[in-house]
């Protein structure tokens, strides 16, 4: 936060940003309040003219992280094929299970108990069990802080998908990162704040709801960055040669301040001209942070660039370290379609789900770690849910919100830590159960924010990212 | 530095209000005043004894539903004894556990509250007895100051007071581009330009205005600000898969058309909520169109998001029913009412006087239609055939004669094919292509079935289906609170109401008396009648608001979505409360509650007409224009950029109503309409598909309806500046614009230069509606002969001149000057 001293003044612009006060007020007097607290540094920033900016703004106290990596996994990766070991549940294989283990999706689908085909074994000093699907990120495990006991409300994807990233199974409430930029704004303003980082194969499920800023203002939606060479940002690249176009936008910038000199006090005028600059400067800012031919020969191999099976997650590993790196406040790592939802021939798929992500994840672990990113950093891993540890037709395994696990690493992460723990079979979380609100409630922990404190009014009210739900910050993870 | 004091005492107040909704309030000793009793005492009351002390009720003739009637007391006398809650009968009765008689109790906090608030003082505003918007409005007198109309008397006493007058009128291409944008949401022609700076009439502004209330696109432009308030959207929204609804557009069309006829307001409404209970359409005789327009207008309780899918299992149908009542009920009450009730699905609203009870009233007007514990058709099923049912049997009948008659003469053809295949020499799997040519006989045969079969299809009868609301019969079963809004925790069953602070003694919500063979329950009627008399304190209130906001780009109330204790109060009470006093009756001798003449009144205005210059002097005195003495520049919505540029670049497509225009997705991920680089239709048309936002409204902040949008934002976003350079749309449009300049452009002799001038005017002229100026052409003339040589490295001459042009032109609609009125 270097390019800006807070001051008496931020705390006021706080206060003011939280919360929808144009509600009574010209808009264009509100901004011209902005502009004269910041003096002449607000005309070249993102000034909206509501007042709604990506300015960097103080935490509520002092952050463990600055930025945030998640890596989402569409489709609820299975949770006892690869981070929660059960022997019994192995043992039973193949037997139906009691009347109180039910499939919520549909209870005619509860199977027989279907174990693990794979060896679970003990990783780093702190002896972790992980799958044998996950040797890479085994060699994390010192640094990561891993989550055995979560729990979801919802079995079906959307709303399950919903609920992990916005607090809610019904849409409309901004997704954590639309909170996370709205409280902190960002630290480069060339680029963009918030980034939902796309699979070169296509969308998630859900599509934009998944990076949605709900009834926030649009300035806080995530920016759909494609991870592919050419136009990774929609119309991010003029469509005429870029000594045409930069001369094209002098030709609308001349206008613009000769239509402007009448109009001296309008500042959504301004707002407006300095857009269009800050476009130019994110064009070519974008351009080179997506720029993966920068990178040399070894640091592409470490996120298996160089091998078509871990390619296509690799650049999206590299490219959210290449964002970071430059100070964008929140990447949404996505996967297209929901690669993880296993219904059937679960073992094989997660076979080839696990070769293509579990070097490039590694991979972003080491290189964060390599480029000094690792403390200001955090990365999440999760799905919407987990899968039932019975299952569903011969080989698959159906949706699953009882409980399920997610990690976390990087900056004010106990590594080597497991937390809770779900019954003999892993059907449920039975014990430090973590809740969605839960977790949202410690990932603002982490950046220093109060999730009690960080409002948002809409509605006749101030809402808070979890709501009214009860929230315990899972310190036995943190440092 | 008064907008920092200004900013200041903001966060002030906002501190304060922020305590408040964190509830901190009660932690420490209130202060007595009034808005104790506003914030604490009246909710008391809301939810523990309104029931039997409130509207049209008032047991022991004590009324709780105003401080006033509160200090008048019941039958037995005076309840208060302001110091001291011991002698006041209110509080006896409370402490004692005598009242509320049935369960809940008063808490111990509650009482507490009570007493520290009598003891304090029992302050509260008699006069106001209430919340203001609560009140039905007064018809105040219009000021007489000189002001020919009565809006601008009104807006003139307050602007006296600082000494100021309103602003000059507007130069006249600035107001034509205003009050056109305005009333049919496009740019004004270049002919329509030209008579209006010809016409030196008096009369001139005046034949605008009612040129365009009279056009078509009047009811297009205003029909999206009410599908707004009202989440209208093509598709189910639920799941990826988004179904499409394939015939909601009749309800957009029916928007648009009643706008256009001016429908009055309140049965515009009345259409809306009950159009199933105006006529006995399952009985009628003949089906009318009257008729078939209110039950297309119920579309409006249909436009919530709605998971009734067919093929869901039983728990989640009945998950996304409720969702789908709750949103319902919400579109309905924002929109009509002003008021957020959604808090109050789970538990008393903390921040306003409606209860839980309050929200489940108004559920229970809505559950003769929508069953959320009984049988619901699946959301693609609860459809409307428009046809009486004597013509819906003959339908069946005919179709079932000619599905028999189709499927004979299929067999017909099978053997006669046999029959050929079984002449010699004919292979047995011949088919009838192979037939053709060896027998010209079966030729002759198949032909006659084929025109058979075409008689048969002509006779088929086909109705339209209408994707309306209606009562499945006239006796729902109860409705039931919900225990902190859970479906699984019933308590006891409510009647149907309306929001005990709003109800009152000369506009009672009432049920009519169930008759014999009733085959609706009433119950939305005696709502839409409720919400619909002149003496609703919000209605009328409301909709003048959002009409006002709209043309003034702030409200009176500046919160249009929220006229409760939490909203913003009315910057000018009286001119609000003259409009809605008016409106029922109808403007300057105009129809009761018709919408054209509340327009024409508020256009016509010098506050309106008003130039947009900034006067420094006086916005010190009013740093926010709150005082409007000047018209307030703004920026256009989403669709009215998109569609001045298509018409600036000359393909409009003007066709009104119809099936919406399809999406498809880029492989970049931009969501475009179909085909719309060689032409448009309006962005009202184009499909609203909620997954699927079209890229371009979306990113100039057309609301993705989630449930419904009561206030747009306004966001300047890097992304608007990337989408308005950069996007295929902006390409085909300034290629499209840079041709009809060069059609458009008198072709005489003339050098390259003075052509290039000309070229240059007409530009400037059809995207600003003004020649350029000295600066303005010089630069340019500059960018062209510049771009021009650019180009001509890797184009031929001619091309590059016009490529040059094309990006002069995509400069033009990028611009400040397009897309912001003044």
């Amino acid at each position: 936060m270097d390019s800006f001293d807070p001051n008496t003044h931020q705390e006021i612009l706080e206060s003011v940003t939280r919360r929808d006060l144009f509600s009574g007020l010209g808009s264009s007097a509100v901004a011209l309040a902005l502009t004269s607290l910041l003096g002449g540094a607000a005309s070249a920033q993102a000034q909206t003219p509501q007042g709604y900016t990506l300015l960097p703004r103080r935490p509520h106290f002092t952050p463990k992280i600055k930025r945030v990596i998640y890596l989402f996994q569409n489709g609820g990766a299975s949770q006892v094929d690869l981070f929660d070991p059960k022997p019994e549940l192995r043992k039973q294989d193949g037997k139906r299970p009691g009347k109180d283990f039910v499939n919520d999706v549909d209870v005619k689908k509860t199977g027989a108990w279907l174990g693990s085909p794979f060896q679970f074994q003990r990783f780093g000093k702190c002896g972790m069990e992980l799958a044998e699907l996950l040797p890479e990120l085994g060699k994390h495990v010192d640094e990561i802080a891993l989550i055995r006991s979560m729990v979801s409300e919802h079995e079906n994807h959307e709303q399950a998908c919903g609920h992990m990233h916005t607090g809610s199974p019904i849409p409309g409430r901004p997704t954590f990162g639309s909170w996370i930029t709205y409280a902190l704004g960002t630290e480069n303003q060339n680029l963009p704040a918030y980034v939902a980082l796309l699979s070169a194969s296509g969308l998630p499920v859900d599509g934009v709801r998944n990076w949605s800023s709900g009834w926030m203002p649009p300035v806080y939606q995530g920016m759909a960055v494609r991870s592919v060479d050419s136009d990774p940002i929609l119309n991010l690249q003029s469509r005429i040669p870029a000594d045409a176009s930069r001369e094209r936008l002098n030709l609308l910038q001349t206008l613009n301040r000769e239509h402007q000199k009448q109009r001296q006090d309008n500042l959504e005028l301004d707002a407006r001209i300095s857009n269009f600059e800050l476009a130019a400067r994110m064009q070519l800012a974008a351009t080179d942070a997506l720029d993966l031919k920068k990178e040399s020969a070894s640091t592409r191999k470490m996120y298996g660039l160089d091998s078509p099976q871990t390619e296509n997650y690799g650049r999206q590993c590299l490219m959210a370290r290449r964002l970071v790196e430059r100070g964008v406040r929140f990447v949404q790592v996505m996967m297209a379609g929901q690669p993880w939802d296993t219904h059937s021939d679960n073992a094989n798929q997660l076979r080839s789900l696990t070769r293509a992500t579990d070097l490039p994840v590694s991979g972003l672990l080491t290189d964060l770690k390599q480029r000094g990113l690792w403390d200001d950093t955090l990365v999440i891993w999760t799905g919407e849910f987990g899968r039932t540890p019975f299952s569903e037709g011969k080989d698959g395994r159906d949706h699953h919100k009882r409980g399920f696990s997610l990690w976390m690493a990087g900056g004010g992460i106990r590594g080597g830590t497991t937390y809770g723990a779900t019954d003999e079979f892993g059907y449920s979380a039975v014990e430090n159960i973590v809740t969605v609100a839960d977790f949202h409630g410690t990932l603002l922990h982490l950046l220093g924010l109060d999730y009690r404190r960080l409002s948002f009014h809409f509605d006749s009210r101030d809402q808070r990212l979890t709501d009214v739900n009860p929230v315990k910050i899972v310190h036995p993870v943190l440092l | 530095m008064k907008p920092y004091a200004t900013l200041k005492n903001l966060c002030l107040s906002l501190l304060l209000l922020s305590l408040c909704f964190a509830g901190k309030l009660s932690a420490t000793p209130p202060k007595p005043s009034v808005s104790t009793y506003e914030k604490e005492i009246l909710p008391l009351f809301q939810s523990k004894c309104l029931g039997c002390h409130g509207a049209g009720k008032a047991q022991a003739g004590l009324d709780l539903r105003t401080f006033g009637s509160l200090l008048q007391g019941g039958s037995v006398g005076k309840v208060l004894v302001v110091g001291s809650p011991e002698q006041s009968r209110i509080y006896q009765a409370v402490s004692s556990g005598k009242m509320p008689p049935g369960n809940p109790k008063m808490t111990p906090k509650e009482q507490q509250q009570l007493a520290l608030w009598i003891r304090t003082g029992a302050h509260g505003n008699a006069k106001q007895g209430g919340h203001w918007a609560f009140k039905s409005p007064l018809s105040p007198s219009v000021p007489k100051n000189g002001e020919q109309n009565s809006v601008d008397a009104f807006l003139k006493e307050p602007l006296k007071r600082i000494k100021a007058d309103f602003a000059p009128e507007a130069e006249r291409g600035t107001l034509l581009r205003r009050v056109t944008y305005d009333l049919i949401g496009l740019p004004p022609t270049l002919q329509e330009r030209e008579a209006f700076q010809k016409d030196t009439t008096p009369q001139a502004y005046q034949k605008v205005v009612d040129r365009l209330l009279a056009d078509p696109r009047y009811g297009e432009r205003w029909a999206r600000y009410w599908l707004d308030t009202a989440g209208y959207a093509d598709s189910e929204g639920v799941l990826q898969e988004d179904r499409i609804r394939p015939n909601a557009w009749r309800y957009r069309d029916y928007v648009i058309r009643s706008l256009n006829a001016d429908k009055p307001y309140n049965r515009f409404l009345l259409e809306q909520i009950a159009g199933d209970e105006l006529y006995d359409y399952k009985n009628a005789k003949v089906w009318t169109p009257e008729m078939e327009e209110a039950l297309v207008a119920t579309g409006f309780l249909r436009t919530a998001v709605d998971g009734t899918r067919d093929d869901f299992n039983e728990h989640q149908f009945t998950e996304y029913q409720y969702r789908m009542l709750n949103d319902t009920q919400t579109i309905l009450v924002s929109s009509t009412l002003g008021i957020t009730m959604q808090c109050a699905r789970c538990h008393d609203h903390k921040y306003e006087p409606l209860s839980q009870k309050d929200y489940y009233r108004i559920q229970a007007c809505l559950t003769g239609a929508i069953r959320p514990k009984g049988k619901l058709l699946p959301t693609n099923r609860r459809q409307i055939v428009a046809a009486t049912a004597a013509d819906q049997k003959r339908m069946q009948e005919v179709n079932a004669q000619v599905d028999s008659a189709l499927q004979a003469l299929a067999q017909k053809e099978q053997s006669l094919i046999q029959t050929f295949r079984a002449k010699p020499k004919v292979p047995k799997e011949a088919t009838p292509a192979q037939l053709v040519p060896l027998f010209p006989e079966f030729k002759i045969q198949q032909d006659a079935l084929q025109k058979e079969r075409g008689e048969q299809e002509g006779k088929r009868i086909h109705f339209e289906e209408i994707r309306a609301l209606y009562d499945q019969d006239a006796t729902p079963p109860p409705t039931n609170l919900l225990k902190r809004g859970e479906i699984t925790q019933p308590l006891s069953a409510v009647e149907p109401g309306v929001p005990t602070i709003l109800d009152s003694l000369e506009r009672t919500f009432t049920l009519p008396k169930l008759v014999k063979d009733a085959t609706t329950t009433g119950r939305r009627r005696a709502l839409a009648e409720w919400i619909t008399h002149p003496q609703n304190p919000l209605s009328a209130r409301v909709i003048v608001n959002r009409i006002w906001a709209h043309h003034f780009g702030i409200g009176i109330v500046a919160t249009p979505d929220n006229f409760g204790l939490s909203g913003q109060k009315p910057t000018h009470p009286e001119l609000l409360d003259w409009l809605a006093t008016q409106l029922p009756k109808g403007f300057s001798g105009s129809p009761a509650w018709t919408l054209k003449a509340l327009h024409r009144l508020i256009i016509t205005s010098r506050a309106y007409r008003q130039s947009s210059e900034f006067r420094p002097a006086l916005a010190k005195l009013d740093p926010e224009n709150r005082l409007l003495w000047r018209q307030r520049p703004r920026r256009l919505e989403a669709e009215a950029i998109r569609d001045g540029i298509l018409a600036t670049a000359g393909i409009l497509d003007p066709t009104l109503y119809g099936t919406p225009v399809d999406n498809e997705v880029r492989g970049t991920g931009e969501v475009v309409a179909v085909q719309e680089q060689n032409g448009g239709r309006r962005s009202l048309y184009l499909l609203v598909r909620r997954s699927l936002p079209v890229t371009f409204l979306n990113v100039f902040d057309a609301p993705v309806m989630e449930t419904n949008c009561t206030r747009r934002v306004t966001s300047t976003t890097p992304t608007q500046a990337l989408t308005i350079l950069n996007s295929s749309f902006m390409e085909s449009q300034s290629a499209h614009f840079a041709q009809r300049v060069e059609r458009e452009t008198p072709a005489t002799m003339m050098t390259d230069y003075e052509s290039k001038k000309a070229k240059i005017r007409v530009a400037f002229r059809l995207a600003f509606g003004r020649i350029p100026t000295e600066n303005e052409m010089k630069a340019t003339l500059g960018f062209l002969q510049a771009q021009t040589l650019r180009y001509n490295t890797t184009k031929k001459p001619k091309e590059a001149g016009l490529s040059a042009f094309t990006d002069l032109c995509l400069a033009l609609l990028s611009s400040n000057e397009f897309v912001y009125l003044d």
